[in-house]
């Protein structure tokens, strides 16, 4: 379940960037805020990603 | 035995020796003759001027001194790898990691460039989605590899004798063409300095034709194949390029080239009309689709060198029982390729290469002059000549090289650099304190997601425009996955060593 939040975390940022339905405006996202909202999801989805893999590996 | 013999012994029962020298040199030729020469000719030829043919020899002659560097290395030490082998040998360590990801990375990227370069060729004729055809590409090749080293180095060879053929072509071409009025004319616009900028330039053409080292675990009588082969490839390489370089000038002005996206093109339409210039876009097309084939073939027997000595996951040191490939090296390896060529971005793939590749040749030379020291009884069956004068040029070229790559292409190579470090410094620790470490930072995001919950809940975090039944929702959303991440966290730090 870690893994798969990590997973939609990076999703979202990925529709976040591309501002995807119109997402940013919905979200009211600045322009200078949306990098660091970016970097945020991403350090969050990879570490669950990561920390996912080692329970499942288990 | 020695600890190198059984290595030696474990790749020659791992890997099929299926090579023969025509295999070996067409690899070599096929690694080297990629997009560039096709696409880099036109700006290079507007900073020498006609000296484009001098520069040609000159990348030639700097290449052949780290060539004789490969020649001597992948003959003593015949083992999978190539350059991180080598490493490995004469320094260990850091030094040799490093090698061995510079190079694993390079080939990735170069092979990514050579995806995106053969999809903007097809492009060219068939309106195409580029990064969708890269990746098509990608796939084609990744299956050939898998499916035998023998079928990888056919492909190869034919590929080459092909394109090799539509070269003689425009050659030929090129000398039955009436020369221009100032043709046979020495021209340097930027004088000296300016063929120097030009060979630094146009190196990168010359890359590649050390994918004979990497795959000389593949080779038949290692020992007698691979210095011929890698010598044959550097010679035939400089005679094309140098020749190719004195058509194109002898036929159409540098500064008109200067101006050309695809000089080569132009110049092929200029001597044989419209048919020149579609073959000498097919040609580019066999000699990006030939690279991407070779390096696929390095980049994956890098990782499955890595993976021997514990650096990557032992995962990938599975060979596939029917084809004798290290199928999942090269499986994982194109997947890493794929992402890169999905992007489409030629530049930064195209400067990370060059770094990789300039810095592996460093090491390599290096490695030379630390193994003559260290290991003077080390039997070599080829010894590369004038030594310590040929290992030191090609440090000192490689160098020369390096400084004139541009300061962006520099700060890439220190992150690169960086990630390595990371990297070599995850294994060193070990799995079980990495995974606990993951364990500390999964209980901490639980524990920031749960203060973050009972201050939304309380509402001394007040989220605008945000309505009373959504802050409730959100309040047992982030209960939810602070939980997960708390039962996350502990389970990783309770795992056993």
């Amino acid at each position: 379940m870690q893994g798969a939040m990590g997973a939609l975390a990076v999703i979202f940022a990925y529709v976040l960037y591309h501002n995807f339905f119109n997402l940013q405006d919905v979200l009211n996202v600045t322009a200078g805020n949306l990098s660091l909202y970016i970097l945020f999801l991403l350090i969050f989805g990879l570490l669950s990603i990561i920390s996912g893999l080692f329970l499942i590996y288990e | 035995m020695s600890r190198q013999g059984k290595e030696s012994l474990m790749d020659k029962a791992s890997l099929r020796r299926e090579l023969g020298l025509l295999h070996a040199t067409m690899l070599g030729i096929g690694g080297a003759l990629c997009a560039g020469v096709f696409v880099m000719l036109g700006h290079a030829a507007s900073l020498a001027g006609t000296a484009i043919i001098f520069a040609l020899l000159l990348c030639g002659i700097i290449n052949l001194f780290t060539m004789c560097s490969y020649a001597e290395l992948g003959t003593a030490i015949p083992m999978a790898g190539g350059e991180y082998t080598f490493a490995k040998v004469a320094f260990g360590g850091f030094v040799a990691f490093i090698t061995g990801w510079f190079e694993w990375i390079s080939n990735m990227f170069y092979a990514a460039l050579c995806a995106v370069g053969s999809a903007y060729i097809i492009s060219y004729f068939i309106p195409v989605n580029i990064p969708f055809t890269a990746i098509l590409m990608v796939i084609l090749f990744t299956a050939v590899n898998i499916r035998g080293v023998k079928e990888a180095g056919t492909t190869e060879v034919i590929m080459m004798v092909a394109l090799l053929a539509m070269l003689a072509v425009y050659i030929l071409g090129g000398f039955l063409y009436g020369p221009r009025t100032d043709a046979l004319q020495i021209s340097m616009p930027g004088g000296v300095w300016g063929v120097i900028q030009a060979t630094a330039y146009i190196f990168v053409v010359y890359l590649g034709a050390e994918a004979i080292a990497v795959a000389q675990a593949e080779i038949k009588s290692p020992g007698k194949t691979i210095p011929r082969a890698i010598m044959l490839s550097a010679v035939v390489l400089i005679v094309v390029y140098t020749i190719i370089a004195y058509v194109t000038v002898r036929a159409v002005s540098p500064e008109v080239l200067g101006e050309k996206a695809a000089p080569l093109s132009f110049a092929a339409e200029q001597i044989m009309g419209g048919f020149g210039a579609i073959l000498i876009t097919i040609a580019g097309m066999i000699a990006a689709l030939s690279s991407l084939n070779t390096s696929i073939m390095a980049q994956s027997r890098v990782a499955y060198a890595l993976s021997r000595d514990g650096y990557f996951p032992k995962a990938l040191l599975k060979i596939h029982e029917r084809f004798g490939t290290p199928h999942l090296a090269v499986i994982v390896s194109s997947i890493f390729t794929g992402a890169l060529a999905a992007t489409g971005v030629v530049d930064f793939v195209g400067y990370a290469t060059d770094f990789g590749f300039i810095v592996g040749f460093s090491l390599v030379n290096l490695s030379l002059i630390k193994l003559r020291r260290k290991k003077p009884r080390l039997e070599r069956p080829f010894k590369a000549p004038l030594y310590p004068f040929t290992p030191i040029a090609g440090v000192v070229t490689s160098l020369m090289l390096l400084a004139f790559i541009d300061v962006g292409v520099l700060t890439l190579g220190a992150e690169l650099t960086i990630l390595a470090l990371l990297a070599y410094h995850i294994r060193m620790v070990g799995y079980y304190r990495v995974r606990v470490a993951f364990g500390g930072i999964s209980l901490g995001i639980g524990g920031f997601t749960l203060l973050l919950a009972y201050l939304i809940r309380t509402g001394f975090i007040v989220l605008p425009g945000m309505l009373s039944p959504w802050t409730t929702t959100l309040f047992y959303g982030l209960v939810c996955v602070s939980t997960i991440y708390v039962l996350a966290g502990v389970l990783n730090i309770t795992a056993k060593a």
